[in-house]
């Protein structure tokens, strides 16, 4: 009996991704997408990093006493526009003309900053300048103070000293990736089988397909299975399509951007944790977003479905970025509890692995035990 | 004690009635009807009267409300798979075929899940690639196929695994003449073979054709059973069923 159901099974499977590999379009969402996307999403974050031109303007206004002007000019990170009308320094910071104006004041010992709040750059720009003016006044009173015989350790009555618990760029690096790979992973997993699952439920149901496969001896219950198999296969293609097009943008970084390399280092325990997670996220996914689809009355309806799906994933996802030291209750949140899971494991830690691991096969086994009521009911059949 | 001539039929349904969550009326009301083995048993009625019901809850698709149906002495409700393996099931014409998969693969499909083993299955698909003439367009994407391609496609997937029954619903909407012929050939040939049938359609010449006998259905009940050539002369068909259901008043 067993060996019916597996072989049913497998038929079901081996057909459902025989027809999905032969949709363009569910391939152009399932690998086309999420390949691209990465790439794509850098290109744009680096293209939006560079001003203008490649440079950043700043206006300059007024006499400059201090020789502010020439330190500001070897940092070779501004080119300084000398305007003589004081009100165009603003327009010109409204317009974009200038990312930020430099007013001086009192014979130059009173600078003003001019820079647009609304708008990113120009608010960075100006902490970047104010960091460089604040560092050029304390060299200038440093050099007061000597020139009165007072030590220039009188500046700073405290110091700090930075003892961070993570050392090295690498370390840095994975921290960061351990924030990243969560979020990428549930938003690819929920992504992934979107496509997949709106054409084997949904889509079927619609065609007019359902009925004569459900006239065969197949039971219901292998049918679901077979389809889960399908559309949990599409999902890893599209999480694998995600990571390989992340990976891809990671190399061409350097190369066509002269981006410094984001450094990272992951042990192979770690690595392969995260890679079982993400397969049990996928599989999860895969698992709900079919019930949705064999519930829906239509595939458009179902698309409709998919999103608190997708929201949800994202909530999970960031979630986990912005709980730190997460309480062990956690670990019972659903979507949330692999993306604390996967945190954890890519840093190198744990965060409940079993518990997690044993909840997401909960997760499967009640959606496709759900798919199976729904398929068993009479309403899936076409009213006609 | 059942008759003899009940053992022996292929199909039996004794007060089947069907009621549909939500719906007032019932589908099918009280309806008992028994087909014969190589019977070709045709349902006449309107839109809605019951027809596609009732061929559902013989396929095994649904439950009756009340009432039985046995297939080859199967029971529809607690042997559904059993009898999945007895009926070849045709519903809504030519669609419900993948249409990213060839004709042959549609076949493999509907084989394999029908439990046809797997050293059988190639040898099972050429007879009914030949059997309907499907040897041009075998390997070609359904997508591309006309309704008659279609049809053939579809009569085959059916026919695969040897089935005793065949259930047809409206098998030749939508198909042109020579298609539609080619289906009533293949009707004929069953009835032939002494394999039962049921089909229901809408074309009174057709069912005249093929059917040894017709079932009126109305409203769900069962109102009238001619043997067209024995009960009513050929052609008179279409007068009866207007008569019964007053629709040509």
């Amino acid at each position: 009996m067993i060996r019916v159901y597996a072989v049913q099974i497998g038929t079901v499977a081996a057909k459902e991704l025989t027809e999905l590999f032969r949709d363009w379009r569910t391939v152009l969402v399932s690998v086309g997408v999420p390949l691209l996307l990465f790439p794509l999403l850098v290109s744009l974050a680096f293209a939006a990093s560079e001003s203008p031109g490649g440079q950043t303007r700043v206006a300059i206004v007024g006499q400059d006493s201090l020789s502010v002007v020439p330190f500001l000019q070897s940092l070779e990170r501004f080119t300084l526009v000398p305007i003589a009308d004081s009100g165009a320094a603003e327009s010109g910071v409204s317009d974009g003309e200038f990312t930020v104006a430099l007013r001086f004041r009192d014979a130059g010992a009173r600078i003003e900053l001019i820079y647009n709040n609304a708008e990113v750059r120009s608010a960075e720009v100006a902490a970047e300048m104010r960091a460089a003016l604040e560092h050029y006044s304390t060299g200038l009173a440093a050099q007061r103070l000597e020139e009165l015989g007072l030590a220039r350790e009188l500046l700073t009555p405290l110091r700090i000293e930075h003892n961070p618990l993570h050392r090295g760029a690498r370390a840095a690096g994975t921290l960061a990736l351990s924030l990243l790979v969560p979020v990428l992973t549930l938003l690819a997993a929920a992504i992934g089988p979107i496509a997949a699952a709106g054409d084997v439920g949904a889509g079927e149901k619609e065609r007019g397909t359902l009925e004569p496969l459900f006239g065969t001896c197949a039971s219901r219950a292998a049918v679901v299975i077979g389809k889960f198999g399908a559309v949990t296969v599409m999902a890893l293609i599209g999480v694998a399509s995600f990571f390989v097009g992340a990976g891809l943008a990671y190399l061409a970084g350097p190369i066509l951007y002269s981006a410094a390399r984001f450094e990272f280092a992951l042990q192979p325990l770690s690595v392969a944790l995260t890679v079982l997670l993400g397969i049990l996220t996928a599989a999860v996914f895969s698992a709900i977003e079919l019930t949705i689809s064999l519930s829906a009355r239509s595939a458009k309806a179902a698309q409709a479905l998919f999103l608190p799906v997708l929201i949800l994933a994202s909530a999970a996802g960031y979630g986990a970025v912005t709980l730190s030291g997460a309480a062990g209750w956690y670990a019972h949140v659903p979507l949330l509890n692999l993306a604390l899971a996967i945190k954890a494991s890519v840093a190198g830690a744990s965060f409940h692995p079993g518990v997690v691991v044993l909840w997401a096969v909960v997760y499967i086994a009640a959606a496709l035990r759900v798919a199976s009521a729904v398929v068993q009911s009479e309403g899936v059949l076409r009213q006609r | 004690m059942p008759s003899a001539a009940i053992v022996d039929a292929a199909v039996v349904t004794r007060g089947l009635t069907k009621r549909y969550r939500g719906m007032s009326a019932p589908a099918l009301r009280d309806v008992s009807l028994s087909v014969a083995s190589g019977e070709v048993v045709g349902l006449l009625g309107a839109n809605g009267a019951g027809k596609t019901t009732l061929l559902r809850i013989l396929s095994g698709l649904l439950r009756p409300t009340e009432g039985t149906a046995t297939v080859a002495g199967l029971d529809s409700v607690r042997e559904a798979t059993a009898v999945h393996a007895v009926v070849g099931a045709l519903f809504g014409g030519a669609v419900g075929l993948y249409e990213r998969l060839s004709a042959r693969e549609n076949i493999r499909y509907f084989a394999s899940l029908n439990g046809v083993s797997r050293a059988e299955i190639p040898q099972r698909i050429e007879e009914m690639v030949a059997l309907f003439g499907m040897q041009a367009f075998a390997d070609r994407m359904v997508a591309g196929f006309s309704s008659g391609m279609k049809q053939r496609t579809a009569l085959a997937r059916a026919m695969v695994h040897r089935p005793r029954v065949l259930v047809l619903d409206e098998p030749t909407t939508g198909l042109d003449i020579a298609a539609a012929l080619v289906v009533q050939e293949f009707v004929l040939r069953c009835r032939s073979e002494g394999r039962s049938v049921l089909i229901s359609s809408h074309n009174t010449g057709e069912l005249e054709r093929v059917c040894s006998r017709v079932v009126v259905i109305l409203d769900g009940c069962i109102v009238c059973e001619a043997r067209p050539g024995v009960d009513i002369a050929r052609g008179e068909l279409r007068e009866l069923y207007l008569r019964i259901s007053g629709e040509g008043v």
